[in-house]
């Protein structure tokens, strides 16, 4: 969700990476951000399941230092207060926590368990992580059309062995900001997965999406997050995106 | 006298039909042109809509999604079994890149909870050596004895999710089922495969019932025809004219169902050629009217036409509904292809009456039979010598009027042996036993049963009313306990549910704490569903509902039959969930799937069949009486007519050949067929009572080719169904002509030898001869005139 970077002017030609980063800059351009999230699960037209969340991140400059970010499930009520626990450096090394909610139990998610489903959703939980530049290698392949019009298509390989994916391909628009990304397994022809972002906002100095949809091809699911309530550079205790402070 | 006003202002209508053909002959083209379904055979459609069971699977669909699953079983080479996890891997590879295959399941794709130095994970597991791999997944509480089994170390199961549903085109279908065939069948390691589930079977159904339109109504018409023109001694004229109104009928038929949005199923596919067939047989008695008004009395086509429509509307009339009853009575059973082939049939036979009543003088005098019609030659090829062959019968049948005291005796008896073997029937559509042994789904399912391998489910819906967003303990408990118990049926081979989840998780979350005490908090139970749910177990939604309200355990077990399975889901497993869950308020849980409502068809066939045969009964003594006026003619013609269906139930009890949704029509439709016949004779007798000479002679002499005739027709045109694909509706074919048959035996030797036995004796006789000759013909004149 929070791994598709945006952009402001830039000049062309860049490369791939140049891209990458120029857009990633952009879209992380605050200290902390709080959102809620209103996702829909659906097979074809029909809805499937609903769930709400709250979202906060905070981005740290160094990029030894892990970003983190907490998602917290609102609903379904069963699920309420679920809470998933996300670091992510520059270096690749990403830890994810899960909290279960009633017992307080908090149990890491290895790096192994990145492709699975999260919240029975069609985002796995490598698709939750922030998007660290160092952990793609990037190609610019050209131009190509995309929901915004006409997008710079990059070529993302994943360096994490434990990806799911074989390859991002990335379009950017006009702006840099994510149109459109499509997640391809292991079929080179046909992705996995696509996401669209949409009705981009600006938030402070970055552009946000309002609606981020992501595709799942294979089992013909798609999520829709609703995003709504943005808040920018808002203070937020970094304590709760601690695993070892939340007592079982 | 209104009868004849109204059709001497009917001359359009032949026109208008017609037009009405012409336009649905041209929708029937564009149907085709489109490319839209034709055939639809699929298992969903078979089900009994008022059956509760429908709801309970509407509602699973709601629930855990619509996709369906299909079980792939693979028995490696002997030589190559080590290259099981290899084998394993390449399948599932090549079967996900399948159109329509959402996953596959299988021993090295399975995401089983694990742990690491990190923490806990959902993924494969490692790549290891076959004996290994199946070590692990045989302790894994889904995958043991369900992807790997304990007493087959060379064979391991994938399970296919894929999401072909109802609406799915055939085509597409069966592509993805063939495909999956092909990638199991042709990999170099694979001994043997074999593949099940309700896509499978909705795919083969189909494809065998596109086989049988492409091969039985061609083939019906081409027989049908040919045979016609046999019978008819080559009169080509007379014979196209009677095949065109027939085609016709059974042409715009076709286009009614197909445009109405109901495409053939494996029963419906018999109408057009029995639509054909029937129409023949009617167009018959038709033809040998106007052959003999033809002949006595000449005339012009206009005064041919109109002679025909005003004599033979009320027989036509009679016939047709009688035999439409023999359909329509079905309706009552609630499955649709059933009411479809009930009601269509009937609105078939209605609409051959009105071609026949109305086009067939027009097409004979149209194209010229009228000179054919007129020649010396008798109508029927060989019709010379069955006169005299029912000439020696009828003086057979006054010779054993002594006896009849004596023969009356021995028919009781037979009657009593009759009556207790139609007791021992029974009813039976266990979809399996529709196909024949040497294609592809026997053979695999015999593999499966032959291995003692899982091939068939069910599903249990458990649901609470309320919404708690926690699983008690107490509830979990239950589950688990329930799975145990239905896992522990000796039909049953594996449960998979909420029970494997728990058992998975519920070890890695307590950690050190005791596993008793784990279960027994509510708290703990429930953290471990959401640890599952929320934590990357793909397959959860499959059994338990975001809202922690609803759980789905599914039963796999192998292929059981229709009686078998009733026992399974209405006593063995409603036993268990009750002795599990009654306790627990607001709380429900039923037994729902696929098997399970085509199992329940059964009940609502044989109740369906009792009632229509009850009423199709009752209304044939009703036409007889109606049209005798006499109680004990009427109880005559019944009896005839009764017997035949009685003997072919009576041979369906011997033969021990149950009654399914295709046989289920054998006794409805033989009786509204052989009635008409039966109701011909009996008037003829009558009306030749009162001339000099043998009235038995005489009538069997005028009408007796005729019967013979269209019972040949009758009879070679359900005899096609001999060549289906399906084994139901080659017994439907092959019973309902014996049955045919029979009712023209028993026509012509039990009702001719009650007529003369007893009819002299029958107070009301001479009122109903008066009666008869009285009144307008009822029924119409038939023969050359020989024997009169």
């Amino acid at each position: 969700m929070w791994c598709m970077p945006l952009a402001a002017q830039a000049p062309a030609p860049e490369t791939g990476r140049d891209i990458a980063q120029k857009a990633q800059v952009v879209q992380f351009t605050f200290k902390t951000l709080k959102v809620s999230g209103e996702m829909t699960l659906a097979r074809g037209t029909e809805s499937i399941g609903q769930r709400s969340f709250f979202a906060e991140l905070i981005e740290h400059e160094p990029a030894a230092e892990y970003d983190r970010a907490r998602i917290t499930i609102n609903a379904p009520t069963a699920l309420k207060d679920t809470q998933l626990i996300s670091w992510s450096s520059g270096s690749g090394e990403d830890q994810q926590w899960l909290v279960t909610p009633r017992t307080q139990r908090v149990q890491r998610i290895a790096d192994r368990g990145r492709q699975a489903a999260f919240v029975s959703s069609d985002f796995s939980y490598e698709d939750i992580l922030k998007w660290q530049l160092d952990d793609y290698d990037y190609t610019r392949v050209g131009q190509g059309p995309c929901p915004a019009g006409t997008c710079t298509i990059v070529d993302a390989k994943p360096k994490n062995r434990y990806s799911s994916y074989t390859l991002v391909k990335v379009f950017y628009d006009s702006d840099y900001r994510i149109s459109k990304a499509d997640y391809f397994g292991s079929r080179p022809d046909k992705p996995r997965k696509t996401l669209e972002l949409t009705g981009y906002v600006r938030q402070g100095r970055s552009w946000q999406p309002s609606r981020s949809v992501m595709t799942n091809h294979e089992t013909e699911t798609s999520t829709q997050i609703v995003w709504s309530g943005y808040q920018i550079d808002m203070p937020i205790d970094e304590r709760i995106m601690t695993p070892s402070s939340i007592g079982r | 006298v209104t009868m004849r006003r109204v059709l001497r202002a009917t001359a359009w209508v032949p026109h208008a039909i017609l037009a009405v053909d012409a336009v649905l002959i041209l929708l029937l083209g564009l149907h085709f042109y489109r490319g839209r379904p034709i055939v639809n055979n699929s298992i969903d459609i078979w089900f009994d809509r008022s059956d509760p069971t429908v709801e309970t699977l509407n509602h699973e669909r709601r629930l855990f999604g619509a996709d369906t699953w299909i079980l792939a079983t693979v028995w490696m080479r002997s030589e190559r079994a080590g290259e099981a996890t290899a084998v394993s891997r390449s399948l599932t590879e090549e079967l996900e890149r399948i159109d329509g295959v959402s996953r596959v399941i299988s021993p090295t794709s399975i995401e089983v909870l694990q742990r690491d130095g990190q923490g806990l994970f959902y993924d494969e597991l490692d790549a290891q050596e076959w004996p290994a791999l199946r070590d692990t997944l045989l302790r894994h509480p889904f995958a043991g004895e369900f992807l790997v089994y304990a007493k087959s170390p060379d064979v391991f199961s994938l399970l296919i999710k894929e999401h072909t549903g109802p609406s799915t085109p055939d085509t597409v279908r069966q592509r993805l089922v063939s495909e999956v065939r092909r990638i199991l069948d042709t990999h170099p390691a694979v001994g043997a495969s074999a593949v099940a589930g309700t896509a499978v079977i909705n795919a083969d159904l189909n494809r065998l019932s596109w086989g049988d339109f492409l091969l039985l109504i061609p083939l019906t018409v081409v027989v049908a025809s040919v045979v016609l023109l046999a019978m008819l001694r080559f009169r080509w004229r007379t014979a196209v004219a009677i095949l065109t109104p027939v085609a016709l009928t059974t042409a715009a038929l076709i286009a009614a169902m197909l445009f109405s949005g109901r495409p053939f199923t494996m029963v419906t596919l018999a109408l057009p050629g029995l639509c054909f067939t029937l129409g023949i047989a009617s167009s018959l008695h038709v033809t040998n009217w106007i052959a003999s008004w033809l002949r006595e009395r000449g005339g012009t086509a206009a005064e041919v036409t109109r002679a025909a429509w005003q004599e033979l509307a009320r027989p036509i009339m009679v016939s047709n509904v009688t035999t439409a009853l023999g359909f329509g009575l079905l309706a009552v059973i609630p499955v649709t292809p059933v009411q479809e082939m009930a009601l269509f049939g009937a609105a078939g036979e209605l609409l051959s009456g009105l071609h026949i009543l109305f086009v067939l003088p027009k097409c004979l005098i149209w194209f010229g039979a009228a000179g054919e019609l007129t020649s010396n030659q008798r109508l029927y090829a060989g019709e010379r010598w069955t006169v005299g062959v029912l000439g020696g019968l009828a003086a057979w049948l006054t010779r054993l009027q002594r006896i009849r005291g004596r023969l009356a005796v021995a028919a009781i008896a037979a009657c009593a042996v009759v009556a207790w073997l139609i007791s021992t029937v029974s009813y039976d559509s266990t979809y399996l036993n529709m196909i024949q042994p040497k294609e592809r789904l026997r053979v695999d399912y015999a593999r499966f049963d032959a291995a003692g391998l899982p091939s068939a489910q069910l599903t249990i819906v458990i649901r609470r009313s309320g919404e708690t967003p926690i699983v008690h303990a107490a509830l979990n408990a239950a589950l688990v306990k329930a799975t145990a118990d239905i896992e522990a049926l000796p039909e049953v081979t594996k449960v998979v549910g909420p029970a494997a989840i728990f058992a998975e998780v519920a070890p890695a979350l307590a950690g050190e704490q005791p596993m008793a005490q784990f279960a027994a908090d509510d708290s703990s139970v429930t953290d471990a569903y959401i640890f599952a749910l929320s934590g990357g177990n793909t397959e959860i939604g499959s059994y338990v509902h975001d809202g922690l309200g609803a759980y789905r355990l599914v039963v796999f077990f192998p292929y059981l039959d229709n009686s078998s399975l009733e026992r399974l889901t209405q006593r063995e497993i409603p036993s268990i969930l009750g002795n599990h869950f009654s306790t627990m308020p607001d709380l429900t849980a039923k037994v729902s799937g696929v098997t399970v409502l085509w199992a329940n068809m059964d009940n609502t066939m044989s109740r369906g069949q009792v009632t229509s045969v009850l009423i199709m009964a009752v209304t044939c003594f009703a036409t007889f009486f109606l049209s005798l006026r006499n109680w004990t003619l009427a109880a005559y013609a019944m009896f005839a007519n009764v017997l035949p269906v009685a003997i072919v139930a009576a041979i369906l009890g011997a033969t021990g050949r149950p009654i399914d949704m295709a046989t289920v029509f054998i006794m409805g439709i033989s009786l509204g067929i052989a009635v008409d016949d039966t109701s011909f004779f009996v008037h003829e007798y009558l009306a030749r009572t009162r001339q000099p000479g043998n009235a038995l002679v005489s009538a069997l002499g005028h009408v007796g080719p005729s019967m013979i005739a269209t019972c040949v027709v009758i009879v070679i045109g359900f005899s096609v169904l001999l060549a289906s694909a399906f084994t139901p509706m080659r017994t439907f074919g092959g019973m309902t002509a014996v049955g045919l048959v029979l009712a023209m035996l028993c026509d012509l030797f039990v009702l001719s030898f009650l007529l003369i036995a007893f009819s002299g004796s029958t107070t009301g006789l001479k009122y109903a001869e008066d009666s008869v000759a009285g009144s307008d013909v009822v029924h119409a004149p038939s023969g050359t005139g020989a024997g009169a």
